[in-house]
């Protein structure tokens, strides 16, 4: 099994100002899982998009089973054995699986369905997936969906199939069910890259590692041979800490009281079917789930610029029902959206406008309805200093910064308030390690400080890590309670895939 | 076991015709190997270039057509610029041409901008007009800076209320305000149509217009040589005031605000509502105020005839400006120049009118092909 | 079928007796106020506007008018101008019928080179409303233009240029915003009598007794032809004891909209008319489709343009250019101030040259042509004279 399928010689990828791949050389050997690990910004899909052409090389060669490789769109990379699936899926959503197979085949060729409904049968028998090959792709879940995708190259007899980010998506016990596939994909011959920066999947799933920082390849290694923190240091280029000196928390009032909201599903934000919850000053608490349960819901009623039909939200013993998301704010609270970009800045905007927004009418940064500029330029700089903000001035466009930096933009101007109240909706998504650890470090802050703070996150090993008390929402409602030091990973699994008999305890 | 899949597999979904599909032409458009990308930032020289770029095309473009019907594109350039700029009358001229340009131009930006899309410039014009006549006709006989200031006054309003109807209509339910703001072009013209034709129409004449206003409301002109009337320094004030607004105030930070991203506009407390509503009635008081200043600056009475798409080229101009109100003020100059250039175009060289039409039409597009493409750039992948 | 013409020659021969009584009967009243300057000195041989109301006597139409036969000879001298360059302004397209009249006037007048002038004519077309005041005095300032001639609704534009520029002639045609007096002259045709004419021949035609018009504005320019036509079709039927006719006419409220013009005119054929007087572009496309229908022209000579139409009520702006010449050689060689009168000078009649019938088509019955003829002839004799009627029709 040592025998190379696919080199990468000294590809060299630039981008107008950045070099996304410097000279990267990797083998990747048949039969074998190798995962490309690196921060955001490393370089990864870039490497993994020149592979699949959507990019060509600058310099360097690429050559499979000893023949270079001359892709020029993804269309020659299937036809040339290797397959990609990205982090979001391209399907169909409103067509069969059977059909969104065909549809990647050539429109101009009829194509036989009842065949191609055969052997996806004999796939799925295969790898014990239970999929119907006629059923909508819409209807299917998430974890589905990304059989189908990977089934579908499979369809088209690739070689070398690339994945990328493929857990994002996914609840602990979906990540399973993928590796036990991919684990089985391997055994039979199929080479399989995979894209991550999760450190546990790098080591749970992959024979090899190859780790890229910022365009380079710091090394590659046998998987079986390092341990997570010696990845995690050649990821980042220093020690990383995994564990927070967290102190124990001492929660005091309770700030933020939700008493059994409902909030039907309007927006196609999902919906709230009695949600209960109470914050109080001093602790943080990690609402877990698997997106799509009512999270948005409860961000945009918490806000307020959602209002439930029914039950109260207070904030500081204030019912906010009648306030606007505004007056809300002022009650002190501060609120980190999911999708930064959509919902948390005007990217048209420049840093110093976005670091105000939402305060640019209060006294410290306006008078008489004109902008206080110098207060403005003041408390920017101030901002961008103290978190850390990359930007070459405070007039830069937003849009240029990273996704890191815009987090920190966002970060400064929610916690310059001293809100009594923080909620933070996926805050390290999408962020690479440092970044995210930075984020994270401020959380604990803010709750040191005695803000209550409420973090909604997808990613398990985050809200172990910050929270004091773990609530999972699944269907509109609270379904469990529990802390880090009860709870284990796979009951609370369990939980937040619907089956809300198991209790795995209370903190309140 | 991979094999096995491979082999059952469809060695190739086009073994036969796929050497054909690739001639050379298809590989210029295949998205691996071009790719058009929106640039990040777009700087001051994008733009510059791509905008030269555009009056070069156009050049040669309008040069080709010329030499088809059998002129000299030297000698119509020639006209061309003479007729814009070539004296000192008319250079005067292509700011008169500009002025109500630059007021519905800025009232098209400052909608914009919030993201409401206020087509309606020309119906608020003419309610400008209309509201300027109201008072002239009502308190005619007052002394003349009362009336100034109460026409002046009335025609905002008017603008605004007009444009009211149309964001209370997108605030309260939801109208597409594009529609709306179309419509309420034709509810105004008939019902400017009514009154010409009823209350308002002059018994002097026959034709469907006001009688001539009294020589003391003439807004003044600058020069004696040039029909360059204060209507133009109104336009320029407005454009700073309003450069004024969008930079400076809470307002006009708001305004970007809902422009720029609503939702998180909505999440960070701005009143999107409250703002469409302010921006929409600024909007139309500009549009309104350039009635005024076209009754009480040139035409002195009303009449359908009056406007000729002053509202509809309004957007245009400000779509070239890129949403500027300063740059307004450059697009307003060069299509007022454009206009008066093209007529002297016109009986200099004998150009037809229609060809004229193309002209003006084919600069305007390539200016505008120009703003959309600085924000794109094109690169080669492979 | 026989015994019907015969009884229609007949009628003829006594309508066109009736006509000289009624010409009598007419010749002392009094004229729409709006409408003077155009004579009903119909004794004067000469084809000139010899306007009897006008102030000022010596010049203006008047003055040119007499000097008119005189001058022929004198042009021939080195001392005077030896080109007149005219610029006309219009509205809308060169093809329209009333910028197309007073094109081939001006062709037909540099023809004759009064003067010994050399005439061209610059046209500009499609000037908006808006731009009037821009362009002409764009015009004016290029020096190239002696002469410029506008729509009456650009008056406002030459009242407001002419002062700046006083050695250029202005003139601005049709019903017109308001005089201006010095050097810009108000000219206008009315082609009432023509549509008399053509009336006579629909009268006379007319097998429903019903006839229509398609018109544009009920504006007095507009109605004064129609009110005519309908005259002449009234007058002859009651001759012809055909009884009483019905008239109906649509305002399409545009100068130019051959659809609604033509929709209009079908929907006047489906009420039962069978003689349509198009004061606008459009109706003949109906008329063709219908039975036994008939159109009639207006301003230009449309006889050309489709089978059904039987004559036109064609405008000539001959007399009235020629005139504007004379007031402006007059100027220039003698140094006669322009005094353009404050009112309309008004080609009214065919006398003055004003206007005249078109082509008259071979449908029209030998009889029936000769009794428009006669009438013709008692127009240009004096003995028959037209009302002018400016009131829209109900």
């Amino acid at each position: 099994m040592t025998e190379t399928i696919l080199a990468v010689d000294r590809v060299t990828k630039r981008f107008p100002g950045v070099i996304a791949n410097d000279a990267v050389t990797v083998d990747i050997r048949r039969g074998e899982i190798h995962c490309v690990l690196g921060e955001n910004g490393a370089g990864k899909t870039t490497l993994a998009d020149v592979l699949y052409g959507v990019y060509r090389p600058d310099e360097g060669t690429v050559t499979l089973n000893g023949e270079p490789l001359e892709l020029h769109t993804p269309r020659d990379a299937i036809a040339a054995g290797i397959g990609m699936v990205h982090q979001h899926f391209e399907l169909v959503p409103p067509m069969s699986v059977v059909e969104n197979v065909v549809i990647g085949t050539s429109a101009s060729q009829w194509l036989d369905l009842s065949e191609v409904r055969d052997r996806l049968n004999e796939f799925f028998h295969n790898y014990d997936v239970e999929i119907d090959p006629d059923a909508e792709v819409g209807r299917l879940s998430v974890g589905e969906q990304q059989w189908v995708e990977i089934f579908k190259t499979l369809y088209f007899g690739v070689e070398v199939l690339i994945l990328d980010e493929p857990t994002a998506v996914l609840t602990p016990q979906g990540v399973q069910e993928l590796f036990r596939i991919l684990r089985r994909m391997r055994d039979e011959g199929l080479t399989i890259i995979l894209i991550t920066h999760k450190l546990k999947e790098v080591m749970e799933l992959s024979d090899r590692v190859t780790v890229l920082r910022l365009g380079k390849v710091v090394g590659t290694v046998n998987t079986a041979d390092v341990q997570m923190r010696d990845l995690a240091q050649m990821m980042v280029g220093r020690e990383v800490l995994f564990q927070f000196d967290k102190e124990r928390s001492d929660p005091g009032e309770p700030v933020l009281e939700v008493d059994g909201i409902h909030l039907p599903s309007v927006t196609g934000r999902g919906s709230l079917k009695g949600l209960s919850l109470t914050v109080c000053a001093g602790e943080v608490v990690g609402l877990a789930g698997v997106s799509g349960n009512g999270q948005n819901a409860l961000f945009d009623a918490l806000v307020g610029v959602e209002k439930p039909s029914s039950g109260d939200i207070r904030i500081g013993g204030v019912d906010t029902a009648e306030l606007s998301a505004n007056r809300i704010a002022q009650l002190g609270m501060a609120s980190v959206p999911a999708d930064r970009i959509a919902q948390g800045l005007l990217m048209d905007f420049k840093v110093k406008e976005n670091l105000v927004l939402g305060r640019h009418r209060s006294n410290t940064f306006s008078r008489g309805g004109l902008l206080n500029r110098g207060a403005i330029d003041g408390f920017a700089s101030k901002s961008i200093e103290g978190f850390d903000i990359r930007t070459p001035s405070a007039s830069q466009s937003t849009r240029t910064l990273s996704g890191g930096n815009l987090q920190k933009v966002i970060m400064a101007r929610e916690l310059s308030g001293e809100p009594k109240l923080l909620v933070a909706h996926q805050p390290t998504r999408g962020l690479d390690i440092s970044a995210s650890e930075y984020v994270r470090r401020r959380l604990l802050e803010e709750r040191d400080r005695g803000a209550a703070v409420l973090l909604m996150s997808e990613d398990l090993d985050e809200i172990f890590q910050l929270s004091d008390r773990i609530a999972v929402i699944y269907d509109g409602r609270i379904v469990s309670e529990t802390t880090p030091e009860q709870a284990d990973l796979e009951s609370l699994g369990l939980s937040m895939a619907g089956a809300d008999s198991v209790d795995v305890g209370s903190a309140s | 076991m991979t094999d096995q899949i491979t082999d059952r597999a469809p060695s190739d979904p086009q073994p036969e015709d796929g050497g054909g599909r690739r001639d050379p032409l298809s590989m210029l458009f295949q998205p691996g190997a071009w790719r058009i990308e929106k640039r990040l930032v777009v700087r001051p020289w994008h733009e510059f270039i791509t905008l030269i770029a555009a009056l070069v095309a156009a050049v040669a473009i309008i040069a080709g057509l010329v030499l088809v019907i059998g002129k000299s594109p030297a000698d119509s350039f020639a006209a061309l610029y003479n007729g814009a700029f070539g004296t000192r009358e008319s250079t005067l001229e292509t700011l008169v041409q500009a002025t109500p340009l630059i007021l519905t131009g800025l009232a098209a930006a400052i909608a914009f901008r919030a993201g409401v899309w206020n087509i309606g410039g020309e119906g608020q014009f003419f309610a400008g007009v209309m509201g300027t006549w109201f008072v002239y006709d009502l308190w005619g006989g007052l002394p003349a800076p009362l009336l100034f200031v109460l026409m002046f006054i009335f025609a905002a309003l008017a603008g605004a209320a007009w444009a009211s109807v149309a964001s209370g209509l997108l605030v309260r339910y939801g109208t597409n305000e594009i529609l709306t703001t179309v419509m309420l072009n034709f509810v105004i013209l008939y019902i400017l149509s009514y009154l010409l034709a009823g209350p308002w129409q002059s018994p002097d004449t026959f034709y469907y217009q006001t009688q001539r206003m009294a020589d003391n409301t003439y807004l003044p002109r600058f020069f004696s040589v040039s029909r360059l009337h204060w209507g133009f320094a109104i336009a320029l004030l407005a454009a700073l005031a309003v450069y004024w607004l969008i930079r400076r105030t809470t307002l006009g930070y708001e305004i970007r605000g809902i422009g720029s991203n609503m939702v998180a506009s909505r999440y960070k407390g701005i009143r999107v509502g409250t703002v469409t509503l302010a921006t929409m009635a600024i909007s139309g008081a500009l549009a309104g105020i350039a009635g005024f200043g076209e009754l009480l600056g040139l035409h002195h009475r009303v009449q359908l005839d009056i406007a000729e798409g002053i509202g509809f080229t309004g957007i245009i101009i400000a779509l070239v400006a890129r949403l500027h109100p300063l740059g307004v003020i450059v697009a307003a100059i060069l299509f007022g120049a454009l206009v008066n250039g093209s007529t002297a175009m016109q009986y200099e060289t004998g150009i037809p009118k229609a060809l004229v039409f193309v002209i003006e039409g084919t600069t305007l597009a390539l200016v505008l092909i120009a703003a959309m493409v600085s924000r794109y750039r094109i690169r080669k992948t492979g | 079928m026989r015994k019907l013409m015969d009884r229609r020659a007949f009628a003829l021969v006594t309508m066109v007796t009736a006509l000289a009584l009624i010409a009598g009967a007419c010749g002392g009243d009094d004229e729409p106020a709006a409408t003077t300057a155009a004579p009903a000195t119909t004794a004067a041989p000469a084809t000139t506007a010899a306007p009897t109301t006008t102030a000022a006597p010596t010049t203006t139409a008047a003055a040119p008018a007499t000097t008119e036969a005189e001058m022929t000879e004198p042009a021939e001298e080195p001392m005077g101008p030896t080109e007149l360059d005219v610029a006309m302004v219009m509205l809308g397209t060169k093809e329209e019928g009333w910028y197309a009249t007073f094109i081939d006037s001006v062709h037909r007048v540099a023809d004759e080179a009064p003067h010994g002038l050399t005439i061209t004519l610059e046209q500009i077309e499609e000037i908006p409303y808006a731009d009037g005041e821009r362009v002409i005095r764009d015009l004016a300032q290029t020096g190239d233009y002696e002469i410029i001639v506008a729509h009456s609704t650009y008056s406002d534009a030459v009242a407001a240029v002419k002062d700046d520029f006083p050695d250029i002639l202005f003139a601005f045609s049709g019903s017109g915003n308001e005089p201006t007096g010095g050097n810009g002259y108000w000219i206008d045709v009315f082609i009432h009598e023509p549509a008399y004419l053509a009336g006579i021949i629909a009268g006379a035609m007319t097998q429903t007794n019903h006839i229509s018009g398609v018109a544009a504005f009920p504006f007095p320019n507009v109605n004064g032809p129609l009110n005519a036509f309908i005259d002449g079709a009234r007058f002859v039927a009651q001759q012809l004891g055909k009884g009483e006719i019905t008239f109906d006419v649509a305002y399409i409220e545009s100068w130019f909209d051959p659809a609604t013009a033509q929709e209009a005119a079908a929907a006047q054929i489906a009420a039962g008319s069978d003689m349509i007087y198009a004061e606008r572009f459009g109706p003949f496309a109906a008329i063709e489709e219908a039975e036994g229908v008939f159109g009639f022209g207006h301003f230009t000579d449309q006889l050309g343009l489709s089978p059904v139409v039987l004559t036109s009520a064609v405008a000539r702006w001959d007399a009235a250019f020629m005139d504007l010449v004379d007031a402006w050689y007059a100027y220039t060689t003698e140094g006669v101030a322009y005094d353009a009168p404050m009112e309309r000078i008004v080609y009214t009649s065919m006398v003055d040259g004003g206007s005249s019938l078109g082509e008259i088509s071979d449908l029209v019955p030998a009889d029936v042509q000769d009794g428009v003829a006669q009438a013709e002839a008692a127009i240009l004799g004096g003995l028959l004279r037209v009302e002018l009627k400016t009131d829209p029709i109900e």
